[in-house]
């Protein structure tokens, strides 16, 4: 890690060293290790140190990027004379492309220095526990455990100046044999609240519940959603339609839609990138502080995130969602929460007479975003429930469904809340996830079953 | 360099370890995208990095860098091996792997014109072109165009004394057309979606792409697909356009026949294989017409290269014959495991990640048939094209797939229009219904430059060839 003088003087290097009416200066910097285990055994066992500086430069209405791994004075200079280069390329913008002007931002905790420190034979000693649980029932432990930080330093000329280092962990853990599968997951900025006993419990229950899958008829059924399941709906319809880039490219299922009954009364959703709870963080990718966001209140649709750019177009204020570079996905959400319940997971098996619960899905993805129709598969731990019992596994069932029309019908909703986060970061870990309850939604359609061989 | 690496392989041989290698990655790119009359996005991008990887005593250690020094560099040794050690605390069977010849080689993407060469302002100006002629067309709120140049220059150097140098450079371009009208949203995209097609190879390719020749006619069809109806909800005949089969490839066999997945190296994340060793052989996963390849040396594919990064050189290997499932992808360890040969197919993205078996080019070999026979020969059916989603199990056998379009055939003639097509099916059944594929007229390679896989996740250029191709009873029209 470069730390807060480190950072400072880079960006000051570049910020001095740019010609261009405004200049950006991003540095990230990784030191994230990951231990990978199949099969009750560590397979993959990787340790990344990364330093990559961004720099944005606006000429007139005009903005040109560039990026590098060096940090050296001539590798500075030719970013610079990249970014630059591009931005004289363009066309000038009809609408004004300005970098934000700084603002306060909240100081939060944010980072925990043994979950820095965790090394490669503690993250070994966690797995080793797994394999030892799923080895006293004759199953097999697979999964992923990361550990590390990230640093974001970032400034530009019109004075922006924020820096923050966070920690995260997550660890993932699939249990498989005797023909069944279960799966547990757990995220947090701070590895002292991780309990590595409940996570492989959680994943071997499944697991040995789950043996003997058999297939049931597609159709619509009641359904109650574990977390992770819950997850995958909430970032799904994070990304195609509750940013200001989809609602003003005419994509999103908000748009004319802002004041309506969208979802049931019992629904709320926002983005908090400052809640504790979730993988919190001061400022977003171009400094400018994270902000409330409420998306559905009581069901009625309510906004969109923003950055910069999309908030000039609107005429609005950043809310503080822009994306890593080069940002052109758009100000995606990416810290949802939903409102918690009353209810139990227990009290939801209780009371449905005959349905299906579902702990997660797989491979989730879009058929029509204005509709926010999404298909995916069911997986680890899919079973039917009777009379107030989950009384049998079933094999894997493919969903094709509008998550506006299932957040709909949500009848209950438990009290409890899980943060889940993405299984596998492909940009930046520790700064995406989502804290969610379980639902029971009345009406759910599953529009096939997989052939699956449980064999395993 | 070179004698920097041998430096850092020495002292690693001097700490004991038996494997090591190292791979030192240096990338540039340049992406650009045209959006509504601007240019949304015109980025520089330059990487440097190395990282090692050792195995000692029969377990794995991975250690990386962007700074690139000697220091670093036996701190990174140090790390690989400390991490290779904690593996060891929860190692499954030693890890041996499948011995291969030394080389000393180097290898470089054949081109004409280096698209790095042509000025970023040349390559704005062919995408303000083919987006400017979409734009303002009726129905059109969005109109885009995309370009991504890359090229990698790497060093692999192992314990056991290769030395291989490879240069290899990717371009691709597209252009997408979306019309708003109502409360409908659809979206036209060419050559393919998600940015274009791909290919290693020069900027020739992008110019023979000729987006600006095919704006119109992509805007008039994302305008036309407002009004069109529906597809139908039915079991019939589907033929796929080329593009779309090349996911279909990838999902539904190019992923599966990953030895890794197979042994279950992936069943955490991305999942397993309906495919197993028993099946290899004798398994009949797809009809008669249904030849496939693993091709890394086919001149322009996105999965070509000259070695993988575990020093393997490309191959050409076949995995269905007539149906019938004959090898895996396989690298050094896996092959070891099960008596397979390494087929040169372990790529990494970067400097920061550990290669992983990955596709190369997985080619449908062309078939007999011309396109307009097959939709001639058909009495009733549908035919689909430019994939627009997908989604498919944890052991890949049941899959959904959406498209951006398609058009309904009627008695040996196509017919009207339909919006927001899908299809969904079982592997091997879907494959066993293919009764037809077309000839090399109409085969065509397409490149997807963002195959994910692994944890933390890594994306690999892959290549895949394809003709249309008839599928029989298949279900479409699944929306819920």
């Amino acid at each position: 890690m470069l730390g807060r003088n480190g950072c400072k003087e880079i960006l000051q290097k570049v910020l001095g060293g740019s010609r261009a009416d405004q200049t950006e200066a991003l540095i990230i910097a990784q030191d994230i290790s990951l231990t990978r285990f199949s099969n009750s055994a560590i397979n993959q066992n990787v340790s990344e140190k990364r330093e990559t500086l961004f720099i944005r430069v606006v000429i007139g209405r005009c903005i040109g990027s560039a990026s590098t791994d060096r940090f050296d004075d001539q590798a500075i200079q030719r970013g610079l004379e990249r970014a630059t280069e591009r931005a004289q390329l363009q066309t000038p913008s009809e609408s004004p492309r300005f970098l934000p002007r700084p603002k306060p931002f909240q100081p939060i905790t944010f980072f925990s220095d043994k979950t820095a420190r965790y090394s490669p034979s503690q993250r070994a000693e966690d797995i080793q526990r797994l394999i030892q649980m799923a080895s006293e029932e004759g199953l097999l432990a697979h999964g992923a455990h990361c550990t590390g930080t990230v640093e974001m330093g970032i400034a530009n000329s019109l004075g922006v100046d924020a820096h923050c280092i966070h920690s995260g962990v997550t660890l993932n853990t699939t249990m498989t044999g005797q023909g069944g599968s279960g799966y547990s997951r757990f995220a947090s900025r701070n590895i002292e609240g991780m309990d590595i006993q409940s996570i492989g419990r959680e994943a071997l229950e499944m697991c040995l519940a789950n043996r003997g899958a058999r297939p049931i008829e597609p159709g619509n059924y009641e359904v109650l959603l574990n977390s992770y399941a819950v997850s995958d709906l909430v970032m799904s319809i994070a990304s195609i339609g509750l940013n200001a880039s989809a609602f003003q490219e005419q994509r999103s299922f908000m748009c004319n839609q802002l004041g309506k009954q969208l979802l049931g009364e019992n629904v709320t959703i926002w983005d908090d990138g400052l809640d504790t709870g979730g993988f919190n963080t001061p400022f977003d990718f171009e400094g400018v502080p994270k902000r409330k966001v409420i998306f559905f209140h009581d069901g009625v649709a309510t906004g969109v995130t923003h950055d910069s750019l999309t908030a000039s177009k609107a005429g609005a204020e950043s809310t503080g969602h822009r994306g890593p570079p080069p940002g052109n996905k758009g100000p995606i959400p990416t810290n949802l929460f939903m409102r918690g319940g009353d209810s139990s997971m227990e009290e939801m098996i209780r009371s449905t007479e005959r349905g299906i619960y579902i702990h997660r899905f797989h491979y989730v993805n879009v058929l029509a975003p204005k509709r926010a129709i999404i298909t995916g598969m069911t997986r680890d731990g899919t079973f039917l429930i009777e009379r107030g019992k989950m009384t049998k596994p079933l094999k894997n069932l493919r969903f094709t469904q509008s998550i506006l029309d299932a957040l709909s019908v949500v009848s209950l909703i438990s009290k409890e809340t899980k943060l889940v986060a993405p299984e596998a970061e492909y940009e930046i870990p520790f700064l995406t996830g989502s804290v969610v309850p379980a639902l029971k939604i009345e009406n759910f359609h599953f529009s096939g079953v997989s052939e699956t061989d449980t064999s395993r | 360099m070179k004698d920097l690496i041998y430096t850092i392989l020495d002292l690693g041989e001097a700490k004991g370890i038996s494997y090591a290698d190292v791979r030192v990655v240096e990338e540039s790119l340049e992406s650009y995208e045209v959006k509504d009359g601007l240019v949304e996005v015109a980025e520089w991008k330059e990487g440097y990095g190395f990282g090692i990887r050792v195995l000692h005593d029969g377990a794995w250690g991975f250690a990386c860098s962007s700074s690139v020094n000697k220091i670093e560099m036996e701190d990174a040794l140090t790390r690989a091996l400390g991490i290779a050690e904690s593996s060891g605390m929860a190692r499954g069977k030693r890890i041996e792997l499948f011995p291969i010849p030394t080389v000393q080689n180097r290898y470089h993407t054949p081109m004409e014109r280096d698209p790095f060469a042509i000025s970023p302002a040349e390559k704005l100006s062919l995408l303000i072109k083919a987006e400017g002629l979409m734009r303002g067309k009726p129905y059109i709120s969005v109109s885009q165009a995309f370009m991504d140049i890359y090229k990698v220059r790497k060093v692999f150097a192992s314990s056991e004394g290769s030395y291989i140098e490879q240069e290899i450079v990717e371009c691709g371009a597209g252009i997408a057309a979306t019309a708003a009208g109502g409360n409908e949203v659809q979206t036209r995209s060419y050559p393919n979606s998600f940015r274009g097609n791909f290919a290693t190879g020069g900027y020739e390719f992008v110019e023979g792409l000729d987006l600006a020749g095919n704006a119109e006619r992509t805007a008039d069809e994302a305008a036309q697909l407002l009004f069109a109806q529906p597809s139908p909800s039915k079991v019939t005949t589907l033929i796929l356009d080329s593009s779309q089969l090349a996911l279909q490839i990838h999902e539904s066999i190019g992923h599966p026949v990953e030895l890794d997945r197979v042994m279950g190296m992936e069943v955490a994340y991305a999942g397993t294989s309906f495919l197993n060793f028993e099946k290899r052989g004798s398994f009949r996963c797809g009809s008669d017409s249904v030849n496939i390849i693993a091709d890394a040396t086919i001149p322009g594919g996105l999965g070509t290269f000259g070695y993988d990064d575990e020093g393997v050189k490309a191959q050409r290997i076949p995995i269905l014959q007539n149906g019938i499932f004959l090898n895996f992808l396989a690298s050094r360890e896996t092959a070891r495991e099960v008596g397979s040969q390494p087929n040169g197919t372990m790529r990494a993205e970067s400097w920061n990640r550990i290669p992983l078996i990955r596709m190369t080019n997985i080619n449908l070999q062309p078939g007999s048939w011309r396109f307009e026979d097959l939709v001639a020969d058909t009495d009733d059916g549908i035919y689909m094209a430019t994939n627009r989603g997908w989604s498919i199990d944890d052991q890949r056998l049941n899959f959904q797939f959406g498209t951006e379009v398609a058009w309904e055939i009627k008695k040996g003639k196509m017919g009207k229009m339909f919006k927001n097509p899908t299809y969904t099916g079982i592997t091997p059944q879907f494959w066993n219904s293919c009764d037809g594929v077309a000839g090399e007229r109409e085969w065509r390679l397409w490149g997807i430059p963002n195959c994910g896989k692994g944890q933390p996740g890594q994306v690999a250029p892959v290549g895949h060839g394809a003709a249309p191709a008839r599928f029989r009873n298949v279900r479409v029209g699944v929306m819920g």
